[in-house]
């Protein structure tokens, strides 16, 4: 990796494999050092709100935007770089791309509405054997507004531009966890997601409040699951293999309680293949 | 999964609402609409979950008590947050008589949702007098939130 940054030792105690690998990967710290073509870059920060992580990836060539935690950053940066270089493997590989040594892993299908009581209950149980209470309501938070972006609005989007399901419309929702993260990622198979129109109703209900751009008609979504889920992670992946499949995964941290939780910097990425 | 359901007891001028288990895309609010009160009193208690449609539905439901004065009472942590991310969520005219807040012990590990009382806890001028908690050891547990983030609803 290369890095620049404007703080001397904003990079300093990373392991040695950061100088050595991932050579064509940018590691750039300090908005004035980024170039307007941001492929292959990293953004690195420490200080970003919520909605300046948002706007910076919206309506930019910037796709991956890191911050700095604790315990995380380097294996963050690493992910993050592997997949600049094969994101592929986003896809291929599931929630295991996004964890080291995962301790406990689970795999839900789902395909129809009754489903959902199912994939709760496994979920729950999975989640409670990795944290405290706090960590099952994030991660119960985060799984209803997964199924329905899986459920709901991808199908609608996907009848709209007239992608149908890669094989039979099954929905995937994995879990992996460690000592340090919980990954949470829900695969559909249309392809459908818009990712820029999703980072930019996140911007929209960051900038305008929640209560203020909701959307009060019609059967579909709220419109506020990407915030919701956003507010619940440490890492939002929003991933899509154009008309084939779209992957949408959390990472959640584990072993702090609400008041560490929420004071952990967010990161965002996003990840689109065209088919 | 704690299943959707209402319980709505009118006696004059007033009604006692009760909601109970899982807010989402299949929670029916239709058939309980809150005209005809001027006073409900709702216990959220036994809210379970909500999600993104759930405070859709949720928004549209509290709009049929238009003018009524509504009272939250005993708000778990899910419905706080939506409280103080949605505008809306808490209609104009309503107010939080009560709400539960998370209480973390570092040395045990102990949690506690441990319930504020308008007139004890808070008041209109914001929170005060917050009770010292013990976790089972006998250690001193702390409010397990961002405070000013999670009282923000307080100051409104």
């Amino acid at each position: 990796m290369k890095f620049v940054s404007s703080t001397s030792e904003y990079f300093s105690g990373l392991s040695q494999r950061f100088s050595s690998e991932l050579s064509d990967v940018n590691v750039i710290q300090g908005f004035e050092n980024l170039k307007s073509n941001a492929a292959k870059t990293i953004y690195v920060d420490d200080k970003l709100e919520p909605k300046d992580v948002v706007a910076s990836l919206s309506g930019k060539s910037l796709n991956h935007l890191v911050q700095k935690n604790e315990n995380h950053f380097e294996e963050d940066l690493w992910t993050t770089g592997n997949l600049i270089l094969t994101p592929e493997r986003y896809f291929s590989e599931g929630a295991k791309a996004l964890i080291e040594q995962p301790k406990h892993s689970l795999l839900v299908e789902f395909a129809e509405r009754p489903d959902k009581p199912n994939l709760k209950e496994q979920a729950a149980k999975f989640i409670e054997l990795c944290g405290n209470q706090g960590l099952s309501e994030s991660g119960d938070a985060v799984i209803e507004e997964l199924y329905m972006n899986a459920m709901i609005d991808a199908p609608k989007e996907a009848a709209r531009l007239g992608i149908s399901a890669h094989g039979k419309a099954v929905n995937k929702l994995e879990l992996e966890c460690n000592d340090t993260k919980l990954v949470i990622s829900c695969t559909d198979p249309y392809g459908a997601l818009d990712v820029n129109k999703f980072l930019n109703r996140m911007n929209e209900v960051y900038a305008k409040g929640a209560g203020e751009v909701i959307n009060l008609r019609g059967q579909g979504g709220a419109g506020l699951g990407c915030v919701i889920m956003f507010e619940h992670c440490m890492a939002l992946y929003l991933g899509v293999q154009k008309n084939k499949s779209t992957r949408v995964s959390c990472v959640l941290p584990v072993g702090m309680n609400n008041r560490q939780r929420a004071n952990v910097k967010k990161s965002l990425h996003r990840l689109v293949l065209e088919s | 999964m704690g299943k959707f359901e209402i319980k709505i007891d009118k006696s004059g001028g007033e009604a006692k609402v009760a909601v109970l288990g899982v807010i989402d895309e299949d929670a029916d609010f239709g058939p309980h609409a809150l005209t005809g009160a001027q006073v409900i009193d709702m216990d959220l208690g036994g809210i379970k979950s909500i999600n993104s449609c759930g405070i859709r539905e949720w928004i549209k439901w509290v709009e049929t008590a238009s003018g009524a004065v509504i009272k939250y009472n005993e708000c778990p942590k899910i419905i706080v947050d939506q409280i103080n991310m949605v505008q809306g969520f808490l209609p104009k005219g309503g107010a939080v008589v009560s709400f539960y807040v998370p209480y973390y012990s570092d040395e045990s590990g102990d949690e506690k949702n441990v319930l504020f009382k308008y007139g004890q806890e808070f008041d209109d001028s914001g929170l005060k007098n917050p009770p010292s908690v013990k976790a089972g050891d006998g250690t001193e547990m702390e409010m397990d939130v961002v405070e000013a983030k999670y009282f923000k609803f307080l100051k409104k």
